[in-house]
């Protein structure tokens, strides 16, 4: 296992690499010039010149390129063009609002998903099984910031339950109250994909001889269902929590921007509107890490829910 | 030496209309709280030299200048109390306030402005408008002398700009700075009534009341006059999206919201807790063809149909109820400081006519690149009845919705477009003249009309302001005959508002907020 652990750690230097070189330069081709937000809009050519030069644009692309990755295997993903401050400091300052709001996005998905599609999958076109499809079918077609809004409407503007925007940090009760309506809106989604990939794959697996052997043995129906069915039924369903830990870090810009949170979505969005190159580059090398750990993360938890898996 | 005081030149270039502005000077509100204000730009620094794209009512709450611009967009005392040019234009002279406090305690003298001058001229993002200043001196503690190496008409105008801005700080904090941004809290020092407590990147920045603040003589008018600071800290908060700004204001977290889209306003009229108010100058909203080349510039015939038949108020309706924009053949529109601004006659609105000139035109069916770029005077709001409008003349118009970023490369591209949608500030001052005959890259357009140049010369350095208000009526006219911009009207900037909020200003679209308070 630590051989696999180590061997798959090593595997993910290439993969960054080739994700920093495409990131670098689609970033530094894309068309706009970042030196436009640092000069008055009818400033001359020379001021905008200037600022070119202070930035490094002057630069030929190459030289920028070569620069920038000696720096990033240096452990220095640069300055931020607009905060003026080193990319990983602002990276960091970001981090905790993105992971505390993926993480309860997650809890909700998988306390709402599992459920459902288990409820789903015992009473298959019963009415149960109509308001789960309702329910995932809405999930899957309905924008976040669609749901965030009407959230807002109902629980912030109409009930004044909750927050409309921002993120508090005076208390954890707070900030828990600040998170609730994007987590909501942003688990949704993931928590209809969940309920129903819960449904198909459970009732894959309670169609096959064990559990019917199961049952022919009298054991009870929560035994059959937790033991034998929901244990085996569980390979699919990490495969999509995977899959959604991903999709929560990278849907949480668009509910970043609409609650106002000052999470690494906002951040990237803030950058790229504004051509922080440094900033976009050093933010999509650590996002794409963290999605590279996280798969890392759910190949060994296959080897937990499935004994038949080694690793050795 | 001829001595200028700001009530005589405020006259002078304003035509002598008094401006709607409520009076306030006795600073006899209500103090105590904290205002929370949301804003749809991000606050990174409060540098006031260095940055133009960034909110300006914190940094203009900190800082000051010698000079301060009023609704009439005339320069009234500041710092300084009072100037005098010389005869040959050359050099102005300023008195600066006495016993003026920085917030670091050090008390204003000459040498702070001239340090401040010596860091602007290295680092100031609008540094160009003030290219004929040679140098600046400290004649006395009190005294401080402008040499130029031209006459300037337009230099009190350029020195109290509102953004990239000269501001005065303490001579050690700017050469200590030098070219280095000013980001930390320790770094942001000026002499306004508010001081910095702290800076959070992107989310918050917060102030605090200046205790020690000097307040200036005579009535609050826009950026002049007393500043009350009634709030014990202002916090500023970032909050892009314009309908989380809407939400926070109805359920409180906000105080105060700047720049509410008109098709929110309706929400915030029917809560009782908030109050709508437009604010006059807004954004200009405006259509600039490509003259230097492409269908404009070969059938110029095709410049005045696009004219003709142009229903103004119709594309207008794309910034939501009339309440909220005014087009030019209004009344409301006739405001001292646009003193050209009565162009009804320059929109006849006759699509017959409109198709006519078309045809006269020689115009062959080519295709015409029309550039938008979302939010503001400049978005999408207006762009699809003016496609519409395009198409339903005949054209073949391809409209191009581009981000702003990329929409601030593509313009100064001669060859890439033929028509864009623009916007801009409606603080149309004479100074401001400087960017109308290039297209604000420094670049002259080609192809325009004999005495272009000689007029914009006499609107912006003349020494005379009558002649320089007069130079500019014949700009405007000229432009408007020649058409290379059409200025279809204006919107104004809404401020969503607590409605225990007082005297937040009408002719002030950057929400200053010192002299707002609040009522319980």
């Amino acid at each position: 296992m630590t051989a696999y652990i180590l061997r798959r750690l090593l595997g993910t230097i290439p993969i960054i690499l080739i994700v920093g070189v495409i990131t670098f330069f689609l970033v530094q081709l894309s068309p706009g010039d970042p030196a436009m937000f640092y000069v008055s809009p009818d400033a001359p050519p020379d001021e905008v010149d200037r600022v070119r030069e202070r930035l490094g644009l002057d630069q030929p692309i190459m030289t920028r390129f070569t620069f920038w990755l000696g720096e990033v295997f240096q452990g220095n993903l640069g300055v931020s063009f607009h905060q003026n401050r080193p990319v990983l400091d602002a990276f960091m300052d970001a981090l905790p609002v993105t992971l505390w709001l993926a993480g309860l996005s997650m809890i909700i998905a998988l306390v709402v998903g599992i459920p459902v599609g288990l409820l789903s999958a015992l009473h298959p076109n019963g009415a149960v099984d109509r308001f789960s499809t309702i329910f995932v079918f809405i999930g899957v077609s309905m924008p976040n910031f669609w749901l965030g809004m009407l959230l807002v409407l109902l629980f912030s503007v109409t009930l004044g339950l909750l927050p409309a925007q921002g993120f508090n940090t005076t208390s954890a009760w707070g900030g828990f109250r600040s998170l609730l309506l994007p987590a909501i809106t942003l688990g949704y989604s993931q928590a209809a994909l969940i309920a129903r990939m819960t449904r198909s794959s459970m009732l894959e697996v309670m169609r096959q001889d064990y559990v019917q052997t199961a049952r022919a043995k009298g054991l009870r129906g929560h035994v059959v269902l937790g033991k034998h069915a929901f244990g085996n039924a569980l390979n699919p369903i990490v495969t999509v929590i995977g899959l959604a830990i991903g999709s929560l870090v990278a849907g949480s810009a668009v509910v970043e921007v609409v609650f106002n949170l000052p999470g690494i979505g906002r951040l990237v969005v803030d950058s790229v509107m504004r051509r922080d190159y440094p900033m976009i580059q050093g933010i999509l090398l650590l996002t794409a890490g963290m999605i590279i750990l996280v798969n890392l993360l759910t190949d060994l938890l296959y080897a937990l829910v499935d004994p038949r898996i080694r690793y050795d | 030496m001829r001595k200028l005081l700001s009530s005589t030149s405020a006259i002078v270039l304003t035509g002598g209309i008094a401006f709607a502005g409520a009076a306030h000077a006795a600073c006899d509100g209500t103090y105590g709280g904290v205002l929370n204000i949301a804003g749809p730009l991000p606050l990174v620094t409060l540098d006031h030299m260095m940055i133009t794209q960034e909110p300006t009512a914190p940094r203009n709450a900190v800082y000051e200048q010698l000079v301060a611009l009023d609704a009439n967009l005339a320069p009234q005392p500041a710092l300084a109390t009072e100037w005098q040019v010389s005869d040959d234009g050359l050099t102005w002279t300023f008195t600066l306030r006495e016993g003026v406090q920085f917030h670091n305690g050090k008390t204003l003298d000459a040498e702070d402005v001239v340090a401040s001058w010596e860091r602007y001229s290295e680092v100031g993002s609008r540094r160009f408008e003030l290219a004929d200043v040679d140098r600046v001196e400290a004649v006395d503690a009190l005294t401080v002398a402008v040499h130029l190496s031209q006459p300037y008409g337009a230099l009190l105008e350029s020195i109290s700009a509102m953004s990239g801005a000269w501001a005065i700080m303490p001579a050690e904090i700017a050469r200590e700075l030098g070219s280095n941004r000013a980001d930390r809290a320790e770094h942001v020092v000026g002499t306004g009534p508010y001081m910095v407590k702290e800076i959070v990147p992107e989310i918050r920045t917060t102030l605090e009341r200046f205790d020690a603040y000097t307040r200036h003589d005579g009535e609050a008018s826009y950026n002049a006059g007393p500043r009350c600071a009634y709030f014990d800290e202002v916090n500023f908060v970032h909050i892009a999206d314009p309908s989380t700004r809407v939400s926070a204001l109805l359920t409180g977290e906000v105080d105060l919201a700047i720049q509410v889209p008109g098709d929110e306003a309706d929400r915030l009229i029917a809560a009782e807790n908030t109050q709508v108010i437009p604010t006059s100058p807004g954004a200009r909203v405006y259509f600039k063809f490509n003259v230097a080349g492409g269908v404009f510039a070969d059938y110029p015939l095709l410049r005045d149909a696009v004219r003709a038949g142009l229903d103004t108020e119709e594309l207008m309706w794309g910034f939501g109820p009339s309440d909220y924009w005014r087009v030019n053949n209004t009344p409301r529109f006739q405001e001292p400081q646009w003193p050209w601004i009565d162009q009804s006659h320059h929109f006849p609105n006759d699509m017959e006519l409109a198709q006519q000139l078309v045809e006269e035109s020689g115009y062959q069916g080519e295709e015409i690149r029309f550039l938008v770029v979302p939010g503001g005077a400049t978005g999408w709001e207006k762009a699809p009845a003016m496609d519409q409008y395009l198409r339903d003349l005949g054209l073949n118009v391809r409209m191009e919705n581009l981000d702003s970023a990329t929409f601030g490369t593509v313009r100064r591209d001669l060859d890439a477009w033929e028509l864009k949608g623009a916007g801009g500030g409606s603080l149309v001052g004479l100074r401001y003249l400087d960017s109308s005959g290039v297209d604000r890259n420094g670049d002259p357009w080609p192809n325009l009309p004999d005495g272009w140049y000689d007029v914009l010369d006499r609107a912006i350095n003349g020494e005379d302001q009558d002649a320089r208000a007069q130079a500019a009526q014949e700009f405007y006219e000229l432009q408007a005959e020649f058409n290379n911009e059409m200025w279809t009207g204006d919107i104004f900037v809404i401020m969503g508002a607590n409605s225990n909020l007082r005297h937040i200003s009408e002719n002030d679209s950057t929400a200053s907020f010192w002299n707002i308070w609040r009522e319980e």
